[in-house]
């Protein structure tokens, strides 16, 4: 019962751990903007969420059944066996990748600031947004298991 | 918690660019040191940066995990040599060296290392502000 309840933040808590990773990213963009031969980076988030959730849907149902737990996920050959999640996929290290589009300026650094101020700005919004994720669903179970004592 | 990295990035990147405010503030201190002699005169200085990276297999993109002053380089551009008889400094055949410091070109340094440092002090508060609400989930 209880791990059901926690399953459907699941989805939501991942995402939040991305966001802080990309904002660590950008971070690392914006504080080398004059450091020579720096070359910008960042990772695909919704690649990274699908690696990272084994391809769950929002609410803790898999979209693809057959990917279920992930590819990190333990097999099950006794019924007393628990499957446990793993860690399914890549890591975000391993996603990291080159910014493409930007010409290098004449020092070798190829952070464009405007784009990643712009970025930067995004990704705190969408932090925000699976916080509140996480806040609506747990006031939801708050609600649901305070509404006998009324 | 990736979010704690984020001030260490941002105060080494803070740290370096105090570090080229300071360069900056000693060429344009220095723009009219003169000297009798053409290797004793006072050259500018500049700041070179490095990015401190995450371990990764080579060619991989890393991520930067400090920014610090790698090395503070002397312009080797001739000094100017004026004409000024005058010149309590000046030599036998009546000339003194000035820096070779461009007061313009230091301006401008100035300008943009201000603005990265702005910018680095803003990406801390709002990782701060982020670590704050996280501090803060579920408690609404």
């Amino acid at each position: 019962m209880l791990d059901k309840l926690t399953d459907s933040m699941q989805f939501s808590a991942e995402a939040l751990k991305l966001r802080a990773r990309r904002q660590e990213v950008l971070t690392s963009n914006i504080s080398n903007v004059d450091t020579p031969n720096y070359k910008a980076i960042d990772f695909k988030f919704e690649d990274a969420l699908k690696a990272a959730t084994g391809e769950k849907g929002p609410m803790g149902t898999p979209a693809n059944p057959s990917l279920g737990n992930g590819a990190g996920a333990l097999a099950v050959t006794h019924k007393g066996h628990i499957t446990g999640k793993g860690n399914a996929g890549q890591s975000t290290a391993e996603m990291l990748q080159f910014r493409r589009g930007n010409n290098a300026a004449i020092d070798g650094n190829s952070v464009d600031i405007e784009r990643e101020r712009a970025a930067f700005a995004e990704n705190t919004v969408k932090y925000e947004a699976a916080l509140r994720a996480i806040n609506g669903r747990i006031s939801t179970l708050k609600q649901a298991m305070g509404s006998g004592n009324q | 918690m990736s979010l704690f990295n984020s001030f260490k990035l941002a105060g080494g990147a803070m740290q370096a660019q105090t570090t080229r405010l300071n360069t900056v503030a000693s060429n344009l201190a220095n723009v009219d040191t003169a000297a009798a002699k053409p290797n004793e005169v006072y050259q500018a200085r500049k700041v070179v940066f490095e990015a401190v990276l995450q371990k990764a297999a080579p060619g991989k993109a890393a991520l930067a995990e400090n920014v610090q002053v790698k090395d503070i380089v002397e312009d080797k551009t001739e000094a100017k040599k004026m004409f000024d008889p005058k010149h309590p400094m000046a030599d036998e055949d009546g000339y003194v060296y000035m820096p070779n410091v461009n007061a313009v070109e230091e301006m401008v340094d100035m300008l943009a290392a201000s603005r990265s440092y702005q910018t680095n002090a803003e990406v801390m508060n709002t990782a701060k502000q982020l670590m704050l609400k996280t501090l803060n989930m579920g408690n609404q």
